[in-house]
């Protein structure tokens, strides 16, 4: 009260234990609600599909295989050739068979929207040669907006 | 000799570097950060033992199959199911991906009346874009139909010369 009536101002003060609070919990919140790697998922613009299902566990595994939008094959991070595909494709259905014989591999397609449907196609027609049958495409389940956020 | 006291040194949290640490990873976390997108999958069940063109082929001989056809000529779709012609401007506008306004679903729904055990079967070119493509599907399983055939999934023929060279 004499402060106030001799005049003089109060310096402003950072309340510090607030502002760490409120940092702690900004960085909690994006460390956690962040993907720092996806060995798998290349960044691609996916076609949208309102019939797109959720990604359910499958028992066989799964092999994802990017298509770029130049028509290039990535897998696990690395650009493949078809050679290298086939291999890769060949290796996982051997190690997914069941005491049957049969392949329980399943393989998503990631595919870019405006690469060209055939490079999609081969890489299905190389899923078959291997007796792979279980394909799946990936699509968004609904138009991102700007921000990378579906809506 | 009187001993001398000693005073114990205060510990004192340093708070300044503390919050350009805290600072640094609040930047790297935020410039770093991808958020998931709500990705789905459309399921593909490609024909076991035989090639897709030879089982369309028996398909639409014994007429159990509707085929819808994809070209790309000068860089604009066209589109055909079981003779009529769709020339659409996006796949938006002939799909109908958020509702069943889509040109195409509109007419697929139609047929699916008409021929209820049918299979229907994408006969696609090489250059047409996937996200065209990946629309047709979705107004297949949309319009209820299960058994979907691929033509050209097992017969690639770079079928245009509009297309990227193929990577073989």
């Amino acid at each position: 009260m004499a402060r106030l009536l001799s005049g003089e101002r109060e310096a402003p003060e950072l309340s510090l234990p607030a502002m760490i609070d409120i940092v702690f919990l900004l960085i909690i919140f994006f460390m956690t609600a962040s993907e720092l790697t996806i060995s798998h998922a290349e960044f691609l613009r996916l076609p949208v599909a309102d019939q797109a299902e959720e990604q359910e566990q499958q028992p066989g595994g799964w092999v994802v295989i990017n298509v770029m939008d130049d028509g290039s094959v990535s897998v696990r991070g690395k650009t493949v050739d078809p050679a290298t595909l086939r291999g890769i494709l060949r290796d996982e259905s051997a190690l997914s068979k069941d005491p049957s014989g049969a392949v329980n591999l399943v393989v998503l397609i990631r595919a870019d929207a405006g690469t060209s449907t055939g490079y999609v196609q081969r890489v299905m027609r190389e899923c078959a040669n291997f007796g792979i049958y279980k394909v799946y495409i990936a699509a968004l389940k609904q138009r991102p907006t700007s921000l990378g956020v579906t809506r | 000799m009187t001993a001398r006291r000693v005073e114990p040194e205060r510990v004192s949290l340093r708070l300044t570097p503390m919050i350009d640490v805290v600072f640094l990873l609040l930047v790297f976390f935020m410039y770093t950060a991808r958020f998931r997108t709500l990705e789905g999958q459309l399921g593909v069940f490609l024909p076991r033992g035989r090639a897709s063109a030879e089982l369309a082929e028996e398909l639409k001989k014994e007429m159990k199959s509707v085929t819808l056809s994809l070209r790309w000529e000068a860089g604009k779709p066209s589109v055909s199911l079981e003779g009529v012609e769709f020339e659409p401007t996006d796949p938006e506008q002939l799909f109908g991906y958020l509702d069943l306004r889509g040109a195409v679903t509109t007419k697929l729904l139609r047929l699916r009346e008409l021929v209820p055990d049918s299979d229907i079967v994408i006969d696609s070119s090489f250059d047409v874009p996937v996200e065209y493509f990946v629309g047709a599907i979705n107004s297949c399983v949309r319009a209820g139909w299960k058994k979907i055939t691929f033509l050209h999934a097992f017969d690639v023929p770079p079928t245009s010369n509009l297309g990227p060279p193929a990577p073989e």
